[in-house]
């Protein structure tokens, strides 16, 4: 990789103050309102180091959320939560295609996962209160001070993400690192990742590098490398038209404890609600014969 | 084997056995409010319904099913309040309105429900015949989507047990919600000798039906998507059955008995409508338990994603 030609005019190790646009030295990109933006999590990179979600605790200063071995695996944070915001799974497979090879090796798939920021998104269509909203970034983000932890999100989200601080009484995901965004930053997942595995950018660039990296791998023998999230890929389905952070994944969906058919929950509202509307208004015309019956 | 492979469902892998989504927070106040909320709503429905027949013929019943609803509609305001968790901020409710969000939904019709009940209760006490009509047709719209919004709020979500069957669940509700309403105007009725008794039990028994024939039919969807665990397996299954059995098949017999054996209703359909009202109770906290259950359960919600339509 190159060094960013404006990399050059900071050699100090101390800074006298922030470096402007510096997304542009780190990622390559300019942060400018009114653009899309995500990640592109490249699984096949990821080496399961953990730095992502330690970089998103220190940043977002969220507190620990469990201090204790899971048992399952190397993965003992579990999955993501209202104070995990980052959840690099570990998969561990005898084979890929799950058959015991005597003497063979484990083989390992690692997978950072994290809210995917869809588009349309579910939490955000089911907050009553508009404490979700989908930022000039086109990301979607809680706002503290309007959430009333009326927990609506928690159950909509068909990736389980957001999650309900039971003690602060709040929502609480991933934001984007939205302050950082504004700052100019690079979010800060992306920026500790030592492998590029998670790649933050413009989403049109992103779905041109991704695709472009299946393309090399397939040419390199590994054809099971897909896209996860991109238009018309698994993961946007069911009406979620895209996950602006999106993934590039080497089995089933499934394995990394993702839906391979998601769908949109608010597009069941209208069938419930008309043919519950429409069984309430039947039972009032019933009764209506009833009492009539009684009247003549 | 490629990564696009439809495999067959049992074969769905999971990530270590952990939840693939996350239940929801509610809990038996949020059940035992749609139960309040039902009762109320139907009890305004019913009660405006024989008060434009004039088939009442007690007054006394249409002001206690015009209390009831204004005493439901308080009682699950402050449920609902109470299940915040920020419970101080419950107004930033009203600071938008989202139609693609049934917890938003409900808030502006529980809110008109409760108002309009208040007008007409009130105006009923001051004997103004025609405005109380008028009112209470306003709170009875209203009170159509508050017997069946949450099952809306249920189904659209990711939990697959409540969203598997959105419209069968809505039907169930419905049913059980005017079952119930007609159960408690049948107390009074019956307590207060008044005639509308035989026709709220006739209306009951329809209402129990269209319910008990929506959950078969629902649990039927369940099985097809893969999501029936938690009601075919203890401790929910066996409650379902206990709410569809003592909560319905059993009160519809009792009425039937009672009318076969006395010429006017008496202590049997007052046991039923007992049974019908602890039915529908029951039925609410079982599908809420049980929904949360379900979203525990990875296998059924990645099997659900791949089974249902989406949009069901």
């Amino acid at each position: 990789m190159s060094v960013h030609p404006r990399a050059l005019q900071y050699p100090q190790s101390m800074l006298p103050r922030m470096i402007p646009d510096e997304s542009e030295l780190t990622a390559g990109v300019k942060i400018e309102p009114g653009r899309q933006y995500g990640f592109f999590t490249d699984t096949t990179l990821c080496i399961g180091c953990k730095a992502c979600e330690v970089a998103c605790k220190e940043w977002n200063a969220l507190p620990a959320d469990n201090l204790s071995l899971t048992g399952m695996s190397y993965d003992n944070t579990g999955g993501l939560s209202a104070h995990t915001w980052r959840h690099v799974a570990f998969v561990e497979q005898i084979r890929g295609d799950g058959a015991a090879a005597p003497g063979a090796q484990a083989h390992w798939r690692m997978m950072s996962d994290v809210c995917k920021h869809c588009d349309n998104a579910p939490c955000q269509e089911a907050c009553p209160t508009g404490a979700l909203f989908r930022t000039e970034f086109d990301t979607v983000v809680v706002q503290q001070d309007i959430c009333n932890g009326c927990g609506y999100c928690v159950p909509a989200c068909p990736f389980g993400v957001i999650g309900l601080d039971e003690i602060g009484g709040k929502a609480h995901k991933c934001t984007l690192c939205y302050d950082r965004l504004k700052g100019g930053l690079e979010p800060a997942c992306a920026k500790s990742c030592p492998t590029d595995s998670i790649q933050f950018g413009e989403l049109s660039d992103l779905h041109r590098r991704a695709a472009d990296r299946v393309t090399a791998l397939h040419a390199k023998g590994d054809t099971e490398a897909y896209l996860y999230g991109t238009p018309g890929a698994p993961g946007a389905t069911g009406n979620l038209r895209h996950l602006h952070a999106f993934f590039l994944l080497t089995d089933r969906p499934e394995i990394y404890n993702l839906p391979s058919a998601p769908s949109r929950a608010a597009d069941r509202v209208l069938p419930s609600l008309g043919a519950g509307v429409i069984a309430a208004v039947a039972l009032t015309v019933a009764a209506f014969a009833f009492f009539a019956s009684m009247a003549l | 084997m490629s990564a696009m492979t439809k495999s067959p469902v049992d074969s769905i892998p999971t990530y270590y056995g952990r939840p693939a989504v996350r239940p929801s927070l509610y809990g038996w106040t949020v059940a035992l409010y749609i139960f309040i909320g039902g009762v109320a709503a139907a009890a305004q429905i019913l009660a405006t319904a024989a008060d434009l027949l004039s088939a009442a013929n007690s007054a006394g019943v249409l002001l206690a099913a015009r209390a009831i609803a204004l005493a439901g509609a308080v009682a699950g305001g402050i449920l609902l309040i109470i299940d915040l968790h920020t419970k101080q901020r419950f107004f930033n409710m009203l600071r938008i309105f989202r139609p693609t969000s049934p917890m938003s939904i409900g808030t502006y019709v529980l809110m008109t429900f409760g108002f309009w009940s208040l007008a007409a209760l009130i105006v009923q006490l001051i004997g103004l015949h025609i405005l109380t009509l008028i009112f209470a047709c306003i709170a009875s719209l209203a009170a159509w989507f508050m017997t069946v919004y949450p099952a809306a709020l249920l189904s659209a979500t990711s939990t697959p047990l409540w969203a598997a069957a959105p419209r069968l669940l809505a039907v169930r509700f419905a049913g059980s919600a005017f079952a119930s309403g007609a159960a408690t105007l049948c107390i009074i009725a019956i307590a207060l000798g008044a005639p509308i008794a035989r026709p709220l039990i006739d209306f009951a028994i329809l209402a129990l039906v269209v319910e008990l024939i929506a959950s078969f039919a629902a649990q039927r969807m369940y099985q097809a998507s893969g999501v029936a665990g938690p009601l075919s397996e203890r401790p929910w299954g066996l409650l379902h059955l206990v709410a569809q059995i003592g909560g319905g098949l059993l009160p519809i017999a009792l009425y039937i008995a009672d009318a076969v054996t006395s010429p006017n209703p008496g202590a049997l359909s007052i046991v039923a409508s007992v049974l019908v009202l602890g039915g529908s109770l029951l039925m609410r906290e079982v599908m809420f338990l049980a929904g949360n259950e379900s979203a525990r359960r990875p296998h059924d919600y990645l099997t659900f994603t791949r089974t249902a339509e989406g949009a069901a």
